[in-house]
Formats: structure tokens, C-alpha cells, sequence
């Protein structure tokens, strides 16, 4: 087994590793440490079927229930089924930061304790565009001015199942779903419960004010970290192929997809969430 | 690209690919008057303001009015006002309630407010629409003969004044002999040739509204309760149930409108907060016309 960076700024491609067998002991610990090192992880694989996909991510954590159960998989509920194909013209607006799926975020934010990594695999892609577009929030931290280090630092955010800050609305919960997902507060800079490194933890699809602000001193704030944590240094992007298995750590990253991919072509992932504590 | 679609009542447009915030070409603010005017309201959609770039947007529709219930303003921004039922003073149902009636804004005062926007922050999983009732249409459903006796009369107004039709609510009230004093009785047409089209409507018949210059108590209301009457009437109606990030904008000069009423909220599920803006006088591309 090969572990090969697949950037500057995070992730590494986890080669000779056969996914159609359960992993050894070694195996697993390899790739947790791995996994730490580079906060995202790539397999290359053929599609798995969603009980199988289940079984690997088991090898990481704990899979979650997630919120929406319309994208839920039937044999396999841990697994949810994300659809993002532009079904007809006018799904696809002319300013593409429009799309929701476009802004950055880091999953599942909107919980008390949200899902500390995602694993999603690509079942169909588009055959142009469409990445996935990671940042690393611990580069972010460091390499942040001493002074707005002293700034955030217990500072808190509330964050919510949709806000105005997002680029476009949150897909609609039903009443259900919606008391689940009452607003929850956050540090907005989380020390990493496995490693001890610290991260800047704000979901800009999600977070919706820095708690005890004015909306006006929040909004400059969270916009100046925004500006300063998508530079293009902090990132990687990733160029689905399908059956592409990506492992990713919520505390450390944030992700955001381009929008731009062709109309009436399928995209569509299958997604687990493994459990994460409450962000400290 | 600005897009205008149909809201699914009977009248009201909403606009997408507009960003406010950031703040509007003369023609994009234009076209977003006209749509106001055409249609009575306008719903911005996916828009992001803070205090300070809401105020400047709803500069460029008027002057903004500091609401005369001094308690509801923002703190620092007195001419912004939030609306809702999370903030402790909504518990208090005659404060979180204070516009489930049908009112126009500002039609207790000589110079009422020709336009309100509200800026939609959090939105409950059910309730906390607006009913809005279409007063252009309503007038010209009249017939000859009741536009011939209507068109020239004053209607006279008081804050917390008029009859209330059930499942309305009263007015928040005011608090002081301070705020009464600045609140005294004032007349406006009963049918109002709008400021910028010249289109009739009927006018402020809801909340203040409680006589008929130059005809006995009795009479008056009389007259205002059949204007009423006709007017309250679902085909001249459409609820608006907000979404995050909405601007929604109304001509007070072509509609009445009232909030339906809501509980205190119990959970973010439940919580409704708006920011609210009413102004006076005419948006800023039509200074030269003025």
C-alpha cells in the first residue's frame, strides 16, 4: 500500500489497497495515519454497492443517520444518495455561485455534534466539470495575523440549517426534520480531537453570525476569515472519475463544489457521515 | 441577469439576480420600482444585507420613517425595526401581534409611508405569513355610481382607532402620553391617486381608520365597514409565506395587509425575525420627476 500526496495543501491517494475484501488491522491503522497526516484520502475503486460502502466506512467510525430522508438508500439507511444533476436549463442559473452546493461548507456543521468525516463515492459524473474543491482550515488557522489569532479565539458562532449568508436556500426539511435541526453554537476556532491541531471551524453555507455580534461587525468578520481561508494555496481540487471513494475530516477542511457541468448529464454520489463529538 | 416570475397569488412578482446589498444600478433599481408599481409587491429572493447596507437600500426608496413606537427600533439604527417573536418583549402577545390587523403603514400619520420592505432573517417551519389585499383591483370592481359618491371624501385617522373584524388584533399599542401626542387624528382620500402612476385605489381602510369627513360618527362607519366588506374578499387577497433571505417590498399606496398571527417561538423551528423598513416619499430615480 502507497500513500501519494495529492497536493501542496491536502489529501493523498491511497494506492495498492484492495477495497473488495475487509482491510487487516495494519491495514486500517495505515490509513487512520494517513488519513490524520493529509485530512483527505482518495481510493480508486469501482462503485460499491451501499451495504459494501457501509461496511468500509466502518472501518473509520461510526456511520450516522443523516437529516433528509428522501435521499436516504432503502436497503441501507446510513447511506444517502446525492443527486446534483441540472435536469433541465433553468436549473443551471447564468452566475453559478448561485448554487448552493457552490459555496463552501463543511458537512453537517448544523448539528451539536457533527459527523467528524464524510466518505462519498462518485456513481455518476459528468464529463466535464463538477470537482470538488477542498481547503485546509488548520493551514488557515496558522497562517492567520497574530492579532485576529487573539480576536478569534473564543469567539463562538451560531450555526443553522439555513441562513441568509448562504448563496441559495437549504433544501426544504419537513417537520420532522426541522425540530432535529434546532440552531446550535460552535467555537469558531476547534482544536482537532484526534491530532490537537487547532482549525478555523466555520461553514460558510451554515454559520449564520458570530454569537454576541451586531450583524454588520459579524458579517465583516466572518467575511475577511472567508477571504483569507479560500486562497488558493489552501487547496485541492478534485477531478471525479467514477467509483472515486474520497475520505475527508470535517474538523480539518472545508469543501465546495464547481457548478459547472454540462445540463441533462448525471452526477450523483453516495454519501455516509461517521460520527464526530461536539467541536471544542 | 434579473428574473421576474409570477408569485402564485393573484398579483405580486418575485425577483431573482438582483444583490441588493451590494447595491443597485440605476436601471436594475428602476426596473425593480416599476415591477413594485405593476404589481404591488415585490419579493427580492437570495438577497444578504447587514444593518448598515439594508438602510442604505431602503434610503433609495424614500426617507425612512423612525416608527413612532419608539421601544421596536434597533438599537443604534432607529429607523430599522425588528419584527418577529424572538426577542423577550415578544412574549408579550399585543407586541409580537401588533400587525395582525389590517392596517396600512404609517395611515395614522399626515404623511404616510408610501413603501415598507421586510428583510426575512429566520422563518417558521409553519405560520408567519403576510395577507396582502390588492386595493387597485378593489376599486375598480366598483361600480359608476358608489366611484362617483366615494371619489371626493376624507377618511380620518388615529392610531389604534376604527372597528376590528374578527381574528383581527388590536394595534401594538402605544406606550406613552408622548407617543399619543405625536399620534393625533389626520385625513387622508378615501381613493388615492397613486404618487408615481396615477392609478385610483381605495385607501387605508383597516386599522385608524374610524370616520367620514363631513358625515356623523354613525355614518361614516357605516360606509367604512361596506368598503371594508368589499375589499376583505379572497379574490383580492395573497399570503406570502417567507423564505430566508427575502426582501420583500410593498406598495402601501395599492395594497392593505396584515400579519397572520403567530406563538411565541419554542425552537429555531418556530423562530420569525424580520427586519423591517418603511419610508416616505418617492425612490431616488424619481427625484427629477418630483
Amino acid at each position: 500500500m502507497q500513500i501519494e500526496p495529492l497536493s501542496e495543501a491536502l489529501g493523498a491517494e491511497v494506492r495498492g489497497l484492495d477495497l473488495s475484501r475487509p482491510l487487516m488491522a495494519a491495514e486500517v491503522e495505515a490509513v487512520r495515519e494517513a488519513f490524520f497526516d493529509h485530512h483527505l484520502l482518495c481510493f480508486r475503486a469501482a462503485p460499491l454497492n451501499p451495504g459494501d460502502f457501509v461496511r468500509l466506512g466502518r472501518h473509520f467510525g461510526t456511520p450516522k443517520m443523516q437529516l433528509l430522508r428522501f435521499q436516504r438508500d432503502d436497503a441501507a439507511p446510513e447511506v444517502n444518495v446525492l443527486e446534483s444533476t441540472y435536469k433541465s436549463p433553468e436549473d443551471k442559473p447564468d452566475d453559478l455561485r448561485m448554487v448552493r452546493l457552490s459555496g463552501w461548507h463543511t458537512d453537517d456543521s448544523y448539528f451539536a455534534t457533527p459527523a467528524k468525516a464524510t466518505m462519498l463515492q462518485g456513481l455518476d459524473i459528468p464529463s466535464a466539470g463538477g470537482h470538488t474543491k477542498f481547503a485546509n482550515m488548520h493551514k488557515a488557522y496558522e497562517t492567520l495575523p497574530d492579532a485576529t489569532r487573539a480576536r478569534l479565539d473564543g469567539l463562538r458562532a451560531v450555526h443553522a440549517y439555513d441562513t441568509p449568508r448562504a448563496p441559495g436556500r437549504a433544501k426544504t426539511r419537513t417537520a420532522e426534520e426541522a425540530v432535529e435541526t434546532p440552531d446550535v453554537v460552535h467555537p469558531l476556532v476547534r482544536t482537532h480531537d484526534d491530532t490537537g491541531r487547532r482549525a478555523i471551524y466555520f461553514n460558510p453555507n451554515r454559520t449564520d453570525r458570530v454569537d454576541g455580534l451586531a450583524r454588520g461587525e459579524s458579517d465583516a468578520l466572518l467575511d475577511a476569515l472567508y477571504d483569507h481561508m479560500t486562497g488558493s494555496d489552501l487547496q485541492y481540487h478534485h477531478e471525479w472519475r467514477v467509483g472515486d471513494i474520497l475520505l475527508w475530516d470535517n474538523r480539518s477542511l472545508v469543501h465546495a463544489v464547481n457548478t459547472d457541468y454540462p445540463v441533462g448529464e448525471v452526477r450523483r454520489h453516495q454519501r455516509i457521515l461517521l460520527e464526530g463529538g461536539a467541536p471544542v | 441577469m434579473l428574473r421576474t416570475e409570477r408569485l402564485p397569488g393573484n398579483f405580486g412578482v418575485a425577483i431573482h439576480g438582483v444583490d441588493a446589498g451590494r447595491g443597485l444600478d440605476d436601471a436594475s433599481f428602476r426596473a425593480v420600482t416599476e415591477a413594485l408599481y405593476a404589481h404591488r409587491v415585490v419579493v427580492l429572493k437570495d438577497q444578504r444585507f447587514d444593518e448598515a447596507s439594508y438602510l442604505a437600500f431602503g434610503r433609495r426608496w424614500g426617507a425612512p420613517i423612525p416608527h413612532v413606537l419608539d421601544h421596536m427600533h434597533m438599537p443604534g439604527y432607529p429607523e430599522l425595526m425588528t419584527v418577529g417573536n424572538t426577542e423577550v418583549r415578544d412574549r408579550d402577545a399585543a407586541i409580537r401581534n401588533g400587525a395582525a390587523l389590517w392596517h396600512t403603514d404609517q395611515s395614522y400619520e399626515a404623511v404616510p409611508a408610501s413603501a415598507t420592505m421586510l428583510y426575512s432573517l429566520k422563518t417558521p417551519d409553519t405560520g408567519g405569513q403576510t395577507r396582502y389585499c390588492d386595493m387597485v383591483q378593489a376599486y375598480e370592481d366598483l361600480d359608476a355610481a358608489t366611484k362617483a359618491r366615494i371619489d371626493d371624501l376624507n377618511v380620518v385617522h388615529a392610531y389604534g382607532a376604527g372597528k376590528r373584524r374578527a381574528g383581527e388584533v388590536a394595534a401594538n399599542p402605544l406606550r406613552s402620553d408622548e407617543q399619543r401626542a405625536r399620534a393625533p387624528d389626520v385625513y387622508h382620500p378615501l381613493v388615492l391617486r397613486h404618487p408615481v402612476t396615477g392609478h385610483k385605489a381605495l385607501y387605508a381602510l383597516g386599522h385608524g381608520a374610524y370616520g367620514i369627513e363631513g358625515m356623523d360618527a354613525a355614518a361614516g362607519e357605516a360606509l367604512l365597514d361596506r368598503m371594508k366588506d368589499h375589499v376583505l374578499q379572497d379574490k383580492y387577497f395573497y399570503a406570502h409565506d417567507y423564505e430566508i433571505g427575502e426582501l420583500v417590498i410593498w406598495d402601501t399606496f395599492s395594497t392593505m395587509h396584515a400579519a397572520v398571527p403567530i406563538e411565541a417561538a419554542d425552537g429555531s423551528a418556530s423562530e420569525r425575525l424580520l427586519w423591517r423598513i418603511s419610508v416616505r416619499g418617492r425612490p431616488d430615480v424619481y427625484a427629477q420627476a418630483a
